[in-house]
């Protein structure tokens, strides 16, 4: 079990059944927010705002923790997602996503360095939506369905979102269709 | 032609040297602490804070409501009365917020916000006789206590001014959770029941869809269609049924997501169809892909029976707030310019002007300054003039614009389920 020593620079404001809840919160936040900060990393790109983003989600969930039921990390995680995808734009407007990347370095292009970082760069480029889509279904390794409950649309939409990221990252979307395939949303 | 495998690798390769690097979990746990403690002194505040009211006094001394920190929303009171803790406008419930109060005038800013609003008033005494200014330049006698409303729109900012003699108050309420009958989906609401009009069928695509289908068969009689779009400007969405190409129409912003069936954008529907297919569109035709969310709501339409100057005549319209039925209708003859109507004891009426033909209109209706608007169409055209309220008059002039013999008529609508008194 882990357990923490924050400082309950907020105690005043717990009571009763409210201070089993943070104890339970509390431990939730050491075990797993390095996890979701990572995600959290992936979808912004940025240190700051992974942070930030991470700790907005974990204050909502503050605020629903009594009535989470099961997995508290996936319902974070969806936060944390939803967060991104509604928020983003209006908090975070630095960063501009465009439609056309930059050319590559050519077949000739072999260092793996180089190729680490044209891909960053691209995933740097993609829409928001796309880049959770890339996130969740290949670094998170959900499935289409999980991805689609997650995200709030129809699986057919992930499919779609992800054969257009894939293309953008000048990935073969064959190498990548482990369920159906893609095809476009029909919903 | 990278894969898959170096995509994952990439990125969990970025991902670890970001956890290497992070703040410490007890220093994050604080933070997040931190937040919530900011969270719920907000909200605690939030009351005041999102009213930011400005009480100005004339001839007294301003009365704030009973407590330092404003209004109990548990036993709201307002100028010595107690005031509902809900309000009911066109369906939507309404929480109460907060109140300013005050002696002679009572001014209330709003700053603008994504939740609807209406703002109601009341007086200490039996002296009815105050007037709302909502807008800068309306100005009205008020109703009943808490029986006037001033809608403000999600993303608009207003201003009501209350004068009047003794103790008075503004009440603001917030749009709350609870939903109208209807079809709610995704956060989006198309209501059951608009004016006279029925939601037969409704669908609204999840927040992100460019695109959302309605297996729906007209209704028999008349039908129209509500559409929800919002996105980014210059959007568009297309309608189409069974595929045929329909109707184009603008997009709004977020703001425009609130009860998208007060609206009919379309009416005059195909005879026959099955899907109505509704889909949001760039400037160049391409679906959106972000920022968006389409829905649509198919309506009947009830036949009249009444005709006024060639077009059916509403029997209950939507305005102000509340829904309103035909209390009466005067259509003018040609060589009748005016018209003048003074109500005693009555309740509000809202005054509509129907017109076929260009004409100028001049109206002042419960000492509004008067407005003059230019109609240069060949009509039938509706034109609100607002409302008229008890013991107060409504003055309405006319003249052609042309050569035509334009056709005028001025129609009265009472309070939904109000006797005349």
């Amino acid at each position: 079990m882990t357990t923490t020593t924050a400082r309950l620079g907020a105690a005043s404001d717990l009571a009763g059944g409210d201070v089993h809840r943070r104890a339970e919160f509390d431990e939730f936040v050491a075990a797993r927010s390095p996890a979701l900060l990572r995600t959290a990393y992936l979808l912004t790109r940025d240190h700051a705002l992974a942070e930030d983003l991470l700790q907005t989600a974990l204050t909502k969930a503050w605020f629903a923790w009594a009535r989470i039921e099961g997995r508290p990390e996936a319902y974070v995680r969806r936060i944390l997602v939803t967060t991104y995808a509604t928020w983003w734009r209006r908090k975070w407007n630095g960063e501009v996503a465009t439609e056309e990347l930059p050319e590559t370095s050519g077949a000739g292009a072999t260092d793996t360095v180089e190729a680490v970082h044209d891909l960053w760069t691209a995933m740097g480029r993609l829409p928001r939506r796309q880049r959770a889509v890339v996130v969740l279904r290949y670094v998170e390794d959900l499935s289409e369905a999980q991805t689609a409950e997650l995200l709030g649309c129809s699986v057919g939409t992930v499919k779609s979102q992800a054969s257009r990221a894939l293309a953008k990252l000048r990935i073969d979307p064959a190498l990548a269709s482990d369920e159906s395939g893609d095809q476009e949303d029909a919903s | 032609m990278t894969g898959i495998d170096d995509l994952r690798a990439t990125l969990t390769h970025r991902a670890d040297e970001v956890v290497a690097s992070a703040t410490d979990t007890v220093t994050r746990t604080a933070a997040v602490h931190d937040r919530v403690a900011t969270v719920r002194r907000r909200r605690r505040a939030g009351a005041a804070a999102g009213v930011a009211a400005v009480l100005a006094v004339v001839g007294g001394v301003a009365l704030l409501p009973s407590g330092s920190d404003g209004p109990d929303p548990a036993t709201p009171t307002v100028a010595g009365l107690e005031a509902p803790q809900t309000l009911e406008s066109l369906g939507w419930t309404y929480d109460f917020v907060d109140a300013v109060e005050g002696a002679g005038r009572v001014r209330l800013r709003l700053p603008a916000s994504d939740r609807p609003r209406v703002v109601t008033w009341a007086t200490a005494g039996d002296e009815q006789g105050v007037r709302v200014r909502s807008t800068g330049e309306d100005l009205r006698v008020a109703e009943a206590d808490f029986a006037g409303l001033v809608p403000v729109a999600p993303g608009e900012p207003a201003r009501v001014v209350l004068d009047g003699v003794g103790r008075l108050g503004l009440a603001v309420y917030e749009l709350g959770d609870e939903v109208p009958a209807g079809v709610t989906e995704h956060g989006v609401t198309f209501r059951k029941r608009v004016a006279d009009r029925t939601l037969v069928a409704a669908a609204v695509g999840r927040p992100g869809e460019p695109s959302v289908s309605l297996e729906a068969q007209p209704p028999a009689g008349s039908s129209g269609l509500a559409v929800l779009c919002t996105g980014p400007a210059g959007a568009r969405v297309d309608v189409t049924f069974d595929g045929r190409p329909g109707y184009g129409l603008g997009c709004g912003d977020e703001r425009s997501g609130f009860d998208p069936g007060a609206r009919l954008a379309v009416e005059g529907l195909p005879r026959t169809f099955t899907s109505i297919e509704v889909e949001a569109v760039d400037a160049d035709g391409r679906p959106l892909e972000e920022d968006v969310q389409v829905g649509v709501g198919l309506y009947s339409i009830p036949e009249s029976g009444q005709q006024l100057l060639g077009e059916p005549l509403p029997q209950l319209v939507e305005a102000e707030g509340r829904t309103w039925e035909l209390d009466r209708y005067t259509v003018l003859r040609p060589e009748d310019r005016t018209w003048q109507e003074s109500l005693t004891g009555a309740q509000a009426r809202l005054v509509r002007v129907v017109s076929r033909g260009p004409i100028e209109l001049t109206a002042s209706v419960s000492g509004l300054s008067p407005q003059t608007i230019d109609i240069g169409v060949e009509g039938p055209v509706t034109s609100g003039l607002g409302v008229l309220d008890s013991s107060d008059s409504a003055d309405v002039v006319w003249r052609p614009r042309g050569d035509e013999d334009p056709r005028v008529a001025v129609v009265l609508y009472r309070p939904l389920g109000e006797s005349d008194g």
